[in-house]
């Protein structure tokens, strides 16, 4: 995985200049909802990774989707839904582009076992990327709060 | 239909269930594929002169010279090789051919040198999105779901 700061900011970069999504807290919660998910128990708990590995793949991720989105209010819970799975397709989406020596994204899970990536980056060399992420979000946010506030004068 | 409050909760108990069903499938289908160095040290002529990774959990243990000791899940096991910057306590990923004998020879190496950074900065990330959503929703359990805050705006 890269860190989340990375999905984060990915799905910042996506989500505010075009505001495609009207929950986009939800968004972002997708955005690293994968990880979330599997990772904070299986890091330490190493015997969990396979218990917990559905939830990093297409099915068990549109599955989890559906059931957080059943946790919203009914009038707004098909938009609660295609955020946060939209965030959480980004998220597979950008773990493929890392290298591993095996390859470990298995997006036909169950039906089948064969993983893919496409193995461009070692997950270090994103991380070292991370301040420059948190730069150019704070300059974003700090222009367009200042766009906002000369609209509103 | 199928986002609305009708049978909500069967909806809800039929989700469940797939979801426990696939991570149980998993667990027992995935345990038994699952090859790592216990694996190959409890069948040592069935991968004798075979190229194995180990790509989960694994440690460099010690290095002296032309070797070094690496362990994954309490099992430890020599290396013949070297790798600049390898130090004691890195976290690794390693391709090696195995040999019956209990050792490996070195074809390949990536030192996993950031992943605690990683796991660091995704902890403040993780942090910040609960917050993010905790600021904007609030549980209630008159209806046992996530609503809207309502801001005050005095």
């Amino acid at each position: 995985m890269p860190d989340l700061i990375t999905h984060l900011s990915v799905s910042y970069f996506l989500n505010k200049p075009f505001r495609i999504f009207k929950y986009s807290t939800l968004f972002y919660c997708g955005a690293v909802l994968p990880d979330l998910a599997t990772r904070v128990v299986s890091i330490p708990f190493h015997a969990a990774a396979f218990a917990l590995h559905p939830l990093h793949t297409p099915l068990g991720i549109l599955l989890l989707c559906m059931l957080l989105s059943f946790f919203f209010a009914e009038e707004g819970r098909k938009e609660v839904f295609i955020s946060l799975l939209s965030g959480s397709c980004l998220h597979l989406f950008l773990d493929l582009f890392q290298k591993h020596m095996q390859p470990g994204y298995t997006l036909l899970f169950p039906f089948s076992w064969k993983a893919f990536e496409f193995g461009l980056l070692w997950p270090e060399t994103i991380v070292s990327m991370v301040p420059l992420w948190i730069v150019i979000i704070g300059v974003t946010a700090f222009l367009s709060r200042r766009e906002a506030k000369g609209n509103r004068q | 239909m199928l986002f609305s409050d009708n049978h909500r909760y069967i909806k809800i108990s039929l989700l469940l269930a797939a979801l426990l069903l696939l991570c149980s499938f998993s667990q027992l289908k995935g345990r038994r594929m699952y090859v790592n160095l216990e694996t190959h040290l409890s069948g040592p002529e069935l991968f004798d002169g075979i190229s194995i990774t180990l790509e989960d959990y694994v440690t460099v243990s010690s290095v002296s010279g032309d070797r070094f000791e690496i362990e994954q899940e309490g099992n430890k096991v020599m290396v013949m090789g070297t790798a600049e910057g390898l130090a004691p306590g890195d976290e690794i990923e390693i391709r090696a051919i195995f040999h019956r004998q209990g050792y490996l020879t070195l074809q390949q190496l990536h030192i996993k040198k950031l992943r605690r950074v990683k796991i660091i900065t995704s902890i403040a990330a993780a942090l910040f999105v609960a917050w993010l959503f905790f600021s904007r929703y609030r549980f209630s359990l008159d209806g046992f779901q996530f609503v809207e805050r309502t801001r005050c705006r005095t």
